[in-house]
């Protein structure tokens, strides 16, 4: 009776960390369809919005820090990294095609990861001439913004793209 | 014995089976009615921002209601607390608390605004007067309350799996960025309601989730429940149901200490300062003792920390001597009395990315417990809601000529994310 109480708990608690692993892990990425593929440092337009990544730090960066602290709405996020974890902070510009472009929002900038698994925004900053919510009427035409998003990811993936989701196509900007 | 002759044991072997499970059963299922599983109840929910931490746990960014109705949740809503939107318009509405002595002597207010109200020791004292404040403003009767801080909304994602919601993709690892980004942007914003979106938004997820969940997954949010109660990232009032997560105070024979801060301006620090708990005491002779708490802060943030720190010891110890260790500012010591305890207070600034502590010297009678021909010292440190982890050292100076037989968490280092129980067993 007892061994088999043993063999019950064992099961249970092998069963709950291994649930508990594959719900803290993020979600595969899955390839957008359609999509349109450039690299670091090179625009691709969808629809009525441009989109480009400039650059991919890391938030110990001075770069980065100086960034936070002077657009940042209270230089108090993002909070520190969690345990065994980074922020990588990407640099991204969003420029109109023409007047009413859509509306950008940075939750809709995915970072997957080399692991394969896609890392979804925490948080974001953008320069004084605009915010990183842009709504349509916001955006005008030939103007640009400069937001930086942070995102969370374990101290052992890095980087590998970034997909814009919310445009048909989706851009994806590959790394390396 | 064989045949029919084995009936009367095997009937006795099932009426003893039959009577262990409905003596673990039927407590359940008393439980399950007191919380609303068979009838209606109506909970208060609180989330309590533990980046700026409060008395019972953190800032209550957010506040609400949910009913639950033959074991479903229902009418989920949330307000963001500092709003008008849910208390008939009254934006100012002040609520005059009894105490603690510390907070009304220190701000010199028995008065506080409603969502600055838990300035309570523990959120089972706090429970009781937010129910009757927000029937007061609301109308609304409540048979309880939940409280759940940021660190809780994680792990309670880290066992679900990312949600969605409003077409945004929230995972443990950006739910806290995610609800202070809401809370930001919406400054300015009369009631905030991206902020109450989102969280109400999120629980529903979570509420959705948690029901659908295979077996395997109910298990997992349980223990992640539990823990969290354990922790107590989780708080729950429910006098008439359970009182075991109610976060009450701990104050158990023997001796006893618990910390609790008030991050007062310091902004949304607390998840970036880290705490040093540091506590030796000196026993006499006559089992008295003489003991020094040294609460030690690391600011890592780009900004001063600022913290209403108050530590609670065993009735009757007399405060003996206060040092400040390197600060820009402090006020203090204050010393009051609350929940049969004596509780010594004090303001500190930290300035960005530097240390500094503060360091209480008292005086107690005997603590020591029953233990036969041996003397029994025993320590219980309490966590505060709010804290994901402080490190911990003790030390436990025996009279002189006493021999140790038995010691447990006598040491420095101890990485806690709960209550410590400090034992030393002498002769």
């Amino acid at each position: 009776m007892i061994i088999a109480a043993i063999v019950v708990l064992a099961t249970l608690q092998t069963a709950l960390t291994t649930e508990s692993a594959r719900n803290e892990l993020n979600p595969p990425y899955v390839q957008p369809s359609p999509s349109v593929q450039v690299r670091l440092g090179e625009s691709a337009t969808a629809g009525n919005l441009t989109f480009s990544v400039q650059n991919v730090m890391n938030s110990t960066d001075p770069q980065a820090q100086l960034i936070w602290s002077t657009y940042g709405t209270n230089g108090t996020a993002p909070l520190p990294p969690i345990s065994g974890s980074t922020y990588v902070i990407i640099n991204a510009t969003v420029t109109s095609a023409i007047n009413g472009s859509p509306p950008f929002k940075y939750e809709d900038v995915v970072l997957v990861g080399n692991d394969g698994r896609s890392y979804y925004a925490n948080y974001p900053v953008a320069n004084a001439s605009c915010s990183a919510s842009i709504k349509s009427e916001q955006l005008k035409s030939g103007s640009a913004c400069d937001v930086y998003i942070a995102f969370s990811i374990p101290d052992s993936v890095a980087p590998a793209k970034i997909v814009y989701t919310a445009s048909n196509p989706a851009i994806v900007v590959n790394f390396g | 014995m064989t045949g029919g002759s084995d009936y009367p044991m095997r009937y006795a072997a099932v009426v003893i089976i039959v009577l262990v499970l409905a003596a673990i059963v039927l407590p359940s299922i008393a439980v399950l009615n007191n919380l609303g599983y068979f009838n209606d109840q109506t909970y208060l929910l609180v989330l309590q921002d533990n980046s700026e931490l409060r008395n019972t746990g953190g800032f209550m960014a957010c506040v609400g209601s949910v009913e639950i109705q033959n074991g479903q949740p229902q009418n989920l809503k949330m307000y963001y607390a500092s709003s008008n939107t849910y208390a008939n318009g009254t934006l100012t509405a002040a609520v005059k608390i009894g105490g603690p002595e510390s907070f009304t002597t220190f701000y010199n207010s028995a008065y506080v605004r409603f969502w600055d109200m838990n300035v309570q020791y523990d959120f089972a004292t706090f429970a009781p007067l937010y129910m009757s404040a927000w029937q007061q403003l609301t109308g609304q009767h409540s048979d309880g309350v939940i409280g759940l801080d940021l660190t809780g909304l994680q792990e309670l994602l880290k066992a679900t799996g990312p949600v969605t919601v409003s077409n945004e993709t929230i995972t443990w690892r950006n739910v806290i960025d995610r609800v202070q980004f809401a809370s930001e942007t919406a400054n300015g914003t009369e009631g905030k309601p991206q902020l109450a979106a989102l969280l109400e938004g999120l629980a529903g997820k979570i509420i959705t989730a948690a029901q659908t969940a295979d077996p395997t997954g109910k298990l997992l949010l349980l223990n992640t429940l539990h823990a969290l109660a354990q922790q107590r990232h989780l708080l729950i009032y429910a006098p008439s149901a359970l009182t075991s997560y109610d976060g009450a105070i701990q104050k158990q024979p023997g001796d006893y200490l618990y910390v609790v801060d008030a991050n007062s301006g310091g902004g949304k620090a607390d998840l970036n300062v880290n705490r040093t708990i540091t506590y030796h005491t000196y026993l006499q002779d006559n089992g008295t003792q003489t003991s020094n708490v040294t609460i030690t802060y690391t600011n890592n943030c780009d900004w001063t920390y600022k913290v209403f720190t108050t530590t609670l010891v065993p009735n009757d110890a007399a405060l003996l001597d206060a040092q400040y260790g390197p600060t820009s500012y402090h006020l203090g010591p204050l010393v009051t009395y609350a929940d049969n305890l004596t509780t010594i207070s004090s303001y500190v600034e930290v300035p960005a990315h530097t240390t500094a502590n503060v360091t209480y010297e008292y005086s107690l009678p005997s603590t020591l417990l029953p233990a036969g021909i041996f003397s029994h010292y025993d320590l219980y440190v309490q966590q505060q809601p709010g804290i994901n982890q402080y490190t911990l050292n003790t030390a436990v100076t025996l009279p002189q000529g006493a021999q140790l037989i038995h010691e447990s968490n006598v040491g420095n280092g101890i990485l806690a994310t709960g209550d410590v129980q400090v034992e030393a067993i002498y002769r």
